[in-house]
């Protein structure tokens, strides 16, 4: 009986023992934003992407569809729906408020949840580990976090993504220097006022310590608004004491709002609205000016309209075409461009 | 009312306005704002910049005349409704005026259609929760108080939920924001239009409620009461009731969620004149407008970015509140 | 002879199914007190407040100095008829001159405010009936006693022909209460006609007035009480009823002849 048994014993390690080998061989390891050090299987198939600007990103690094839970905000982006007609499908796990259906989720099977990270973790991340499935934290508010992003979401997606993450890294990097080769030698004096502005229903302005501060000044310009963070609630007044240069609308909708300010009375001493410079920022797959894939596309943007003197030679339209073409792989017709640089529908 | 009281009531409102037209975050010259004013009375040559005469007159002016009648316009309705109800703890939010108008507002703002179409949709919703509970309230001769109030809270809480819908529709990025700051409370958007807009309802329905001071004081002393000295009950309620949602509906409209302004500033006039409303309909009045003037001045100007006017109130109205209730050891008196 | 103040013919009044009163026919003239009593819950307040035109009629009809009362309209009712309620639950400190100022909100019209003669004649109420040092004086401040006496004033400015009492006397000390019933009796003087109800039989008996009697049967005696007929044992009017009124001038018998009085106490008015 004892040999029997040793028999069995001996089977079943026998058995097991490849198992436990090839385990050891189909996970690496990744570290996030937040300096956690995140387990994930070495091939990834399945990716829940609960941050909205980072759809587009993964969409536009080739993983498309590897993406099986998405959020609301995401499918709702008429580019993105446009661009990936497939995302109507993909059952969005997260709400516009940042809560998770977790049934929803895990139905779904994923691999890996990618995230942003604000300092702090997401409230469904222990409801979500209990499941042993693994959150990857991203940074999100400075131009500088948005290339980390790009490598993070590339390489948890896999080595053909990762590489095309470098390569839009790379083009990235290549669009910083070239504006900023003509922008850091500006004074403060020929630097000027930018105010990015978000006014659907109450005026706010976006100020330091933001992504936008970042490229408003890569680009050349100086923050108008000294106050800190995103979508602070200010008033008239201060707006017209800050008297910018340059208005940004940022924001849907867009145009309403742009077309509010240059005719309200109030405004009209502004200098911005004087000189006709209140713009429009684009929104393509994303939001430009909110840490999105298009980032690369916003410092040219906002560059060339910031500074069109100094950027005389560049091409905003072939720019974006190019991009398009290259990353989202479509060709851009004439009318989709026009929707895209003002803000709105395809 | 003594004749120096009448006197104060008029002038300190004016006199705060005219302060007001000095401060804010945009630097003018006092002589220069003294000089844009008087430009309106009599001709004097302009050696001002634009921009300054458009900070005062279509910044500031519109702004601080909006604060005085939302001011004035929550606290008379505060001090009608209090005497209606015969309850010291009622303020003009309880047939649900606020709740709707809140959902109003998000819906216009979750649907984009500009700062017009918000103002008209938050009015018309505000009017329409208290259409609502009135019909609710309604039993078969007349509307009790008691049924008044308790369909206001039903009304208030289904509006509510209508409004966390709305939120939770939103978009975080950029719907969210303006529907929660719009909640908060600000005269962000004050201006010439929203004036001619919003002031005749106001005015409409403040001139309807002086016009029943008298009676509200036979009704303040109870329903049965009042109609046994010849008061048509219902027919005062329903005037009481139209003239105070106008002007909440039209406040609440152009200036988003004000708490402890209808609640407490009564409280404050019935202390100084007592609580015959002949007296205390305009001394409320006088002291809201002065009193949310002063609060948004502080609002516009501490910081460079706007502090919500509920956020204020609430800090100001509650803490004060507190300590009427302990000088009064709750009496009232 | 001249129409009787108060004129009730066939009144009725239920609440549902269930009957209060039932054919009620009932005259009061001017200067006459009626003392309305009758056991709690059989309706004696629900029959004031018909009177007064606050509760409406099932049935039949009620005139005041020849007008039907159901014709009227809220002011023109409150100045025929004034009545003094027994639950006061005043919220706001209005001064005693203030409340009985309200008294002459009947003659004001919808959006009328008192004049300086409205104010005088409150005062002039107020010093008659000796209160005039409570004019300044919160009413919420004021004793049960004095609050009802200030609101016995009220009815003075209000100039009604008729005047309803809901039991006036209760919750008063004895001084008090002996000072309401003067002002009662001061007031019948003027040629008022006085409807008061009262738990204490006593009353009936201070005026020269008859008394109405609601039973717990719905039936209703009517009569000039007589003393000799009187049990002051118990405080409810079911005392000694059959010896109470003998021989009412209407009866109306929804029951048996056993609340028929037998033997003569009454004496006709």
């Amino acid at each position: 009986m004892r040999n029997e048994s040793l028999w069995v014993v001996a089977a079943w390690l026998l058995a097991t023992s490849p198992m436990q080998t090839s385990r050891a061989q189909v996970t690496r390891e990744v570290t996030d934003a937040a300096g956690r050090v995140v387990t994930l299987p070495s091939t990834v198939n399945r990716v829940a992407d609960a941050w909205h600007a980072n759809n587009a990103l993964v969409l536009m690094l080739g993983g498309a569809d590897k993406l099986v839970a998405t959020t609301v905000q995401a499918q709702r982006q008429p580019w993105l729906r446009k661009l990936y007609p497939r995302i109507d499908q993909v059952p969005a796990a997260f709400n516009a408020a940042g809560d998770l259906n977790v049934e929803t989720l895990l139905g779904a099977r994923p691999d890996v949840i990618l995230m942003a990270y604000d300092g702090a973790l997401p409230r469904w991340s222990a409801a979500v580990e209990a499941y042993h499935v693994p959150i990857v934290l991203m940074p999100n508010t400075s131009l500088e976090g948005l290339k980390t992003t790009a490598r993070i979401t590339g390489t948890v997606l896999g080595p053909r993504e990762a590489e095309v993450a470098e390569d839009y890294i790379r083009y990235f990097d290549a669009n910083i220097r070239r504006v900023r080769r003509e922008t850091e030698r500006l004074s403060a004096g020929q630097r000027p006022k930018v105010l990015h502005t978000s006014s659907a229903g109450i005026l706010t302005a976006d100020g330091l310590d933001t992504v936008i501060d970042d490229w408003i000044r890569l680009a050349g310009g100086r923050n108008a608004a000294d106050v800190t963070g995103n979508g602070r609630p200010v008033t008239l007044e201060q707006v017209a004491a800050w008297d910018p240069d340059v208005i940004i609308v940022g924001t849907a909708p867009n145009q309403l709002s742009r077309k509010a300010i240059l005719e309200d009375p109030r405004w009209r001493e502004i200098k911005a609205v004087k000189n006709g410079n209140v713009l429009v920022n684009p929104s393509g797959a994303y939001l430009w000016d909110r840490h999105s894939a298009e980032a690369a596309l916003q410092v040219l943007w906002a560059a060339k309209m910031i500074h069109p003197e100094l950027f005389s030679d560049l091409d905003i339209k072939r720019e974006t075409i190019n991009f398009y073409a290259k990353y989202f792989h479509h060709a851009l017709t004439d009318d989709e461009y026009s929707s895209i640089v003002n803000a709105t529908a395809p | 009312m003594r004749r120096w009281a009448l006197i104060a009531m008029i002038l300190v409102p004016l006199a705060v306005l005219y302060v007001s037209l000095f401060v804010g975050r945009f630097t003018v010259p006092a002589a220069d704002v003294a000089r844009i004013l008087a430009s309106r009375l009599w001709p004097i040559a302009r050696d001002w910049p634009a921009s300054a005469e458009t900070i005062v007159l279509q910044i500031r002016l519109p702004r601080a005349i909006l604060a005085m009648f939302v001011g004035a316009g929550l606290s008379v309705s505060g001090a009608a409704f209090q005497g209606m109800f015969r309850n010291p703890l009622v303020s003009p939010d309880i047939l649900g005026v606020s709740a709707a108008s809140g959902f109003g507002a998000a819906l216009a703002l979750l649907l984009s259609r500009g700062a017009f179409a918000l103002e008209l949709v938050a009015f018309l919703f505000g009017i329409l929760g208290v259409g609502l509970t009135y019909l609710l309230a309604r039993t078969y001769r007349s509307t009790p108080v008691l049924m008044l109030v308790l369909s206001g809270v039903i009304v208030a809480a289904f509006f509510s939920a209508l409004l966390s819908g709305a939120k939770y529709l939103a978009d975080p990025d950029s719907k969210l924001p303006a529907i929660t700051y719009w909640l908060l409370g600000s005269l962000n958007g004050s201006s010439m239009q929203t004036l001619k807009l919003v002031l005749p309802p106001i005015i409409l329905g403040g001139a309807g409620l002086m016009l029943v001071r008298w009676p509200l004081n036979i009704l303040s002393m109870g329903d049965e009461e009042a109609r046994s000295l010849g008061v048509s009950t219902d027919r005062l309620k329903g005037i009481i009731i139209v003239c105070t949602t106008l002007i909440t509906a039209a406040a609440v409209s152009v200036c988003g969620i004000v708490g402890w302004v209808g609640l407490v500033i009564p409280h404050l006039a019935r202390m100084w004149v007592g609580p015959d409303h002949r007296a205390l309909l305009p001394a409320a009045c006088s002291i809201g407008a002065t009193y949310l003037l002063l609060i948004d001045d502080v609002a516009r100007t501490a910081s460079a970015s706007e502090i919500p006017l509920g956020i204020l109130t609430a800090i100001v109205g509650a803490p004060f509140f507190a300590y009427l209730l302990r000088k009064t050891q709750g009496g009232w008196q | 002879m001249s129409q009787s103040l108060v004129e009730v013919r066939s009144a009725g009044f239920r609440y549902a199914t269930r009957v209060i009163f039932e054919a009620l026919d009932l005259d009061v003239n001017a200067g006459e007190v009626l003392t309305v009593l009758g056991p709690n819950g059989c309706g004696k307040s629900t029959l004031l407040r018909c009177l007064a035109g606050e509760l409406k009629l099932s049935e039949g009809s009620i005139r005041i100095d020849g007008e039907a009362l159901e014709r009227l309209d809220a002011p023109a009712r409150a100045r025929k008829v004034a009545i003094l309620f027994q639950e006061h639950q005043p919220t706001f400190p209005f001064s005693a001159l203030d409340v009985v100022t309200m008294g002459r909100t009947p003659y004001l019209g919808t959006f009328g405010a008192p004049s300086a003669h409205d104010r005088q004649l409150a005062e002039q109420a107020l010093e008659q009936f000796g209160l005039l040092h409570l004019k300044d004086r919160a009413y919420t401040a004021l004793s049960g006693g004095e609050r009802q006496l200030v609101l016995l004033c009220r009815t003075l400015v209000q100039e009604p022909d008729v005047i309803l009492l809901d039991e006036p006397t209760a919750h008063l000390d004895f001084k008090n209460q002996v000072r309401c019933l003067e002002l009662i009796g001061m007031l019948a003087g003027r040629g008022v006609a006085l409807v008061s109800t009262s738990h204490d039989p006593n009353h009936a008996f201070l005026f020269a007035g008859r008394a109405l009697l609601m039973q717990a049967d719905r039936s209703v005696l009517i009569g000039v009480p007589s003393i000799s007929s009187i049990a002051l044992r118990s405080r409810r009017p079911t005392v000694s009823r059959s010896g109470f009124l003998a021989s009412p001038e209407r009866h109306l018998a929804k029951t048996s002849p056993s609340a028929v009085p037998g033997s003569g106490c009454v004496r006709r008015a």
